[in-house]
């Protein structure tokens, strides 16, 4: 038998317990109270009882008795033979003698009798017996006792009738309460599992229409109504929030559309600002050289001088122009896929870079880098650019230290980063760094358009990686970008 | 629960009237440790008799306060009924016992004994006796048949009595039928009653 919690019973196990419980408990007492009122009151009637046949008998007796007339008592008190439960009677003279007996069944003696005192009668309960004394009195002499033995067989059959009256009585009660208790139980529980239910429907299907059907007035009639009401407010609620949303999510349709087209117009724009730009600076370019050739501002210093400004000018705008072209080309070029060898890539550009480098002292440290994913050429121009950047910004130190490397950050993206030994930079311009023409170098320190690292940021970007920088003043700087593994 | 009393009547009789005397004779008369003499017994027999009869009501009125017993002929008692019963109270009078030397003194009786040697007057003495609310009570032979009302006879040597309702009806005397049931035969008794 398993061992049950009284609060793991359901509802109407309870109800049924505790109707059951009460009405058992008014019954039993009501039962007890009622037996015991009665066995002692049936007690006392039994001996009124025979009190009332002992002053009869003593009546009828007492001429035998004065008369002494033993053989009439006995005739007498043998009239007492139809008298239900009376086992003997017996009558004693005054001196305490026994002077007549007569007993119910032959073989039975009954016991002494207890002597009556100041003409007052008395009666004794022993088991299963009621015992009178009685003083019979004959114009006022007294002239003996009369004892009267009565067994309880009637008390003990009432006794038997009422408890078996109680066990069909409380019988009864006990199926009507079960029957009442099991109805009253549905009521309440079935309200309950109906809720529940709705509950469940409601938080696990998404169903927010489900409604608990009406109850009464009572207390599960105003849970059942305010869940409704809950119910109703969280259907509103999250009706609102759908249309918000709904709401939100057009909006931003629209923004990013007119955004694209924006973006879009504003590079077709810079792009044939770019384009347009480079026919008259070419022209003041090569009419500025021919100038020089010219001999009568060869003889000019100042004249030569200036023009070799100019000619410089135009190079270095005709190189701006060159990279905005490429970092707006950048933006519409198809992005290609293949497997990009990063450590090919650096070899090549230190090659390529060598030429620049041969009055200084560059110390390489270069990790065995991972092949990625990417577009060939663009990744070479971001490596270009950050390599590029780490020779410029080391130049001010006897002994340059270059290290490249990878980091295994997680295993959805690889991060490569280009550390140097550098000027560095303060870290509130961080994110100045990465825009178009933002330098943090005058042009007369460190040469440059301001692109480059703009260039980086977007094609890391459009392969779906990010790219950042950490650094101190004259404490170097290190380049990170990283880049998705599929 | 305890004492019953026995009824609301008695108890007030016995509060009322409780007598010593009648007390101490009843319990000597019951516990005699010798065996009773015949005319003890007979002595007894006539104080309870009285109890047992009713007299009519004028008659016990006019009685006074005395309630006699007289005896006709011998007295077979001798100081017997003296000595147990006289001064005792019967029916509200004291009881006085008598020699009667004339029969014209039973008139104020309410019991004559008639002693067997009367037996000889008796039917004379009768025609007197019978118009008077007298109880008559003898031991003579054929007592009850020759028109008297209580007949003692022996029988085992136990004192016996017939009764003659008859003779006692005409004299207007009610003999209780507590008396009856222990009379050995009875004249003139119908199934139903006892007057």
């Amino acid at each position: 038998m398993q061992n049950v919690h009284f609060r793991d019973w359901s509802i109407r196990q309870k109800l049924i317990a505790m109707s059951l419980l009460a009405s058992g408990a008014a019954l039993a007492s009501a039962a007890t109270v009622y037996m015991t009122y009665d066995y002692f009151a049936f007690r006392k009637s039994l001996a009124t009882q025979l009190t009332v046949l002992a002053d009869i008998t003593s009546f009828n007796v007492s001429s035998a008795v004065l008369f002494k007339d033993a053989a009439s008592a006995e005739k007498t008190l043998a009239a007492l033979h139809g008298r239900r439960g009376l086992r003997s009677a017996q009558i004693y003279n005054p001196q305490g003698e026994l002077f007549s007996r007569w007993v119910h069944d032959p073989g039975f003696t009954p016991a002494p009798c207890v002597p009556t005192k100041n003409r007052m009668s008395s009666h004794h309960f022993k088991k299963g017996s009621l015992t009178l004394s009685y003083p019979m009195i004959f114009q006022n002499a007294s002239i003996g006792d009369l004892c009267l033995e009565s067994d309880l067989a009637d008390l003990t059959m009432r006794l038997r009738r009422y408890a078996g009256l109680t066990v069909i009585v409380l019988g009864i009660s006990f199926g009507l309460a079960l029957v009442v208790s099991y109805q009253v139980g549905l009521k309440i529980s079935q309200p309950i599992l109906q809720l529940a239910a709705i509950a469940e429907a409601f938080s696990e299907k998404k169903d927010y229409s489900v409604r608990a059907s009406a109850a009464g007035q009572d207390e599960l009639g105003h849970l059942t109504r305010t869940f409704n009401l809950m119910l109703s407010k969280i259907q509103n609620d999250e009706q609102a929030l759908r249309r918000a949303r709904d709401d939100l999510e057009r909006r931003v349709e629209e923004r990013t559309t007119q955004l694209t087209a924006a973006n879009k117009e504003l590079e077709a724009f810079s792009y044939s600002v770019s384009h347009d730009l480079r026919a008259p600076l070419r022209h003041i370019g090569g009419f500025s050289n021919l100038l020089l050739e010219d001999p009568v501002i060869k003889q000019s210093e100042s004249g030569s001088r200036y023009l070799n400004t100019i000619v410089d000018s135009a190079r270095h705008m005709g190189r701006l122009i060159d990279d905005l072209l490429a970092f707006s080309r950048m933006g519409r070029a198809e992005l290609m896929r293949t497997t990009v060898d990063l450590n090919k890539m650096v070899e090549d550009i230190q090659k390529d870079l060598s030429l620049d480098l041969k009055d200084r002292k560059i110390e390489w440290k270069i990790e065995s880098l991972p092949k990625v994913l990417g577009d060939p050429s663009m990744l070479k121009q971001v490596m270009v650019n950050l390599l590029s950047n780490a020779v410029k910004y080391t130049r001010p130190r006897d002994q340059a230290i270059i290290e490249i490397g990878s980091l295994e950050k997680n295993s959805d993206e690889r991060v490569i980063f280009v550390r140097d030994n550098g000027v560095g930079f303060d870290m509130k311009y961080v994110e100045k760094l990465f825009g178009v023409f933002q330098r943090l170098h005058s042009a007369e320190e460190f040469e440059g358009t301001g692109i480059g690292l703009a260039n980086v940021r977007r094609i890391i970007h459009r392969h779906g990686g990010r790219a950042w920088a950490e650094a101190k003043v004259d404490q170097g700087a290190t380049f990170y970008f990283s880049l998705p593994n599929n | 629960m305890g004492l019953v009393k026995p009824s609301m009547g008695k108890l007030l009789r016995f509060f009322g009237l409780l007598l010593p005397p009648l007390f101490i004779s009843a319990s000597a008369l019951l516990s005699e440790p010798t065996p009773p003499t015949e005319y003890e017994v007979k002595a007894a027999y006539l104080y309870n008799f009285a109890k047992f009869v009713e007299w009519p009501q004028a008659v016990m009125d006019k009685a006074g306060e005395t309630f006699v017993v007289g005896i006709l002929g011998n007295d077979p008692f001798g100081n017997t009924f003296h000595q147990q019963f006289n001064g005792k109270v019967i029916h509200g009078k004291t009881l006085v016992f008598r020699k009667l030397s004339h029969l014209h003194q039973a008139t104020r009786c309410q019991i004559v004994f008639v002693d067997a040697s009367e037996d000889e007057r008796w039917n004379s003495q009768l025609s007197l006796l019978r118009h008077l609310p007298v109880l008559t009570v003898s031991d003579m032979d054929q007592f009850v048949q020759r028109g008297g009302m209580v007949g003692f006879s022996l029988e085992d040597k136990r004192v016996k009595f017939d009764v003659n309702l008859v003779a006692a009806k005409k004299a207007r005397l009610k003999i209780s039928s507590q008396i009856l049931k222990l009379a050995k035969a009875v004249r003139g008794a119908r199934p139903a009653g006892d007057e």
